[in-house]
């Protein structure tokens, strides 16, 4: 089962870090990324709920708020592993 | 709201070793909404020929702009040219042509090669009237012509740089010639019937140039005038204050007959609830420094919001060199702009609360600022019809 993320690339999200997210083969090694199934939105529209922030990112349909690199590729990796 | 347009553009290249060209040409726009230009040639090349040049087609624009007797306008001008100290000649052709919003065309033709009328790729003989100018030391003849433009005529003048290019070459001793002149726009029409102005000159040029061996034997300079559809374009930013007026930006959409371009994410989600189109990110665009552009059925583009719109204003603000190299959704909207005549703008006023976090860069809340300095920039600099409506 592959690991599917949904990265948000609208306005608040991409300029609060989630424009991070797009160079995922940084992030990833070649291995990790045969194991993930990766889509862009152009807005997943969080954004306008305040009690969470942005940039969002849903991994295997759990929606994530305030995501950083470090919180992705820790998420991503402990499900890879699990 | 004006339906055809006047597209005019040009394109130059001074004869070899020279650091001005010898021919010019000016445009204006009158209040009255003419177009008037004029292509001068100075005796000679170089500076001499580019101040005789410079002087000639100023002193035409400026009486025809102000709708100065055509006859006087050319008697003037040929009496008044400073002679040169060796050929002891005043001298300089002109072509000047005063189009109206209609396509109503009055032409002055001093020496210059003839205009060529291309309509449905065939050219129009158009009936001249002559008349003589006596000067000083010579008698010259000027021409007068008028044309109705009709949807699609493009109107082509060059200097004799054109014509006379290549020649004393063994393949073309006399010149490339008038007629083959023609041929050439007729294949590169054929070819591409919605060729610009802008194109169709500077590959006329290129070709005279390369028929010169790439070493330009005269200043080369062609223009032209093209009587075309007016192209429209709708951009579509942000979501209205009120919701109730989704109903209307949809519509609008729906019904545009142009080029549609959607930025902003909650934006694009109204149309394509509404129309029942996906929405897919390209992924191509992914490693620039401003967010994909997507795709949608109905629309040319779509982009994200305000960081996109940031950029497209840079763009214009900036190099036309910068404006046509990249590639992202920046380029692809600031692309889609200036190919465009009459640009209507449809932009939603609702504020993001996301948008109020203290860490965005400031100009990122600043919708309708960012829009409006974009709006004058495409008005003043560019000069395009822009409508812009905020909901």
């Amino acid at each position: 089962m592959k690991v599917t993320i949904k990265i948000c690339s609208g306005t608040a999200c991409y300029v609060l870090g989630g424009a991070d997210f797009l160079t995922f083969d940084e992030i990833f090694t070649e291995e990790e990324l045969n194991g993930i199934s990766l889509e862009v939105s152009n807005c997943l529209d969080f954004c306008k709920d305040e009690s969470s922030k942005p940039p969002y990112v849903i991994i295997n349909d759990k929606v994530y708020d305030n995501m950083s690199v470090n919180k992705l590729s820790n998420i991503v990796r402990n499900l890879l592993n699990s | 709201m004006k339906t055809y347009v006047i597209e005019i553009d040009f394109f130059n290249t001074p004869k070899n070793e020279q650091i001005v060209a010898g021919d010019t040409l000016l445009l204006n726009r009158t209040k009255d909404n003419r177009i008037v230009a004029t292509l001068a040639d100075g005796l000679g090349s170089g500076i001499k020929a580019n101040v005789l040049s410079q002087i000639t087609a100023a002193m035409c624009q400026r009486f025809m702009m102000a709708n100065y007797d055509y006859l006087q306008t050319a008697q003037t001008i040929v009496e008044i040219l400073p002679i040169c100290s060796k050929r002891k000649i005043s001298y300089s052709t002109f072509t000047t042509i005063n189009i109206d919003e209609s396509g109503s065309t009055s032409i002055l033709e001093y020496d210059n090669p003839d205009y060529l009328l291309l309509r449905d790729l065939q050219f129009i003989q158009v009936p001249k009237k002559s008349f003589k100018i006596k000067t000083a030391h010579t008698r010259n003849t000027i021409y007068h012509s008028n044309v109705d433009m009709e949807v699609g005529d493009r109107l082509v003048f060059f200097s004799d740089g054109v014509v006379q290019s290549g020649m004393g070459t063994r393949l073309s001793p006399l010149g490339w010639e008038i007629e083959n002149v023609k041929n050439y726009i007729i294949d590169l029409v054929r070819e591409d019937p919605q060729i610009s102005a802008r194109i169709l000159s500077k590959k006329i040029v290129e070709k005279a140039l390369k028929n010169d061996g790439k070493i330009a034997h005269d200043d080369i300079t062609c223009a032209v005038v093209y009587y075309r559809k007016s192209r429209e374009l709708l951009l579509l930013t942000g979501p209205p204050s009120n919701s109730d007026k989704d109903r209307y930006i949809v519509e609008r959409f729906k019904s545009f007959d142009g080029v549609k371009i959607i930025s902003g994410g909650t934006t694009s989600k109204i149309i394509s609830r509404a129309l029942n189109e996906t929405i897919q990110v390209d992924l191509n665009d992914i490693y620039s420094n401003i967010p994909p552009s997507s795709k949608m059925k109905s629309a040319d583009i779509v982009t994200e919001g305000l960081h996109t719109i940031n950029k497209v204003l840079k763009l214009l603000e900036g190099e036309v060199a910068d404006r046509i190299k990249g590639n992202d959704a920046a380029y692809k909207v600031c692309n889609m702009l200036l190919n465009s005549d009459i640009i209507h703008l449809l932009v939603g006023t609702s504020i993001n609360p996301a948008h109020q976090n203290p860490n965005m860069p400031v100009e990122m809340g600043l919708r309708r600022l960012s829009v409006n300095k974009m709006v004058r920039l495409l008005r003043d600099k560019f000069l395009k019809t822009v409508e812009i409506e905020y909901l």
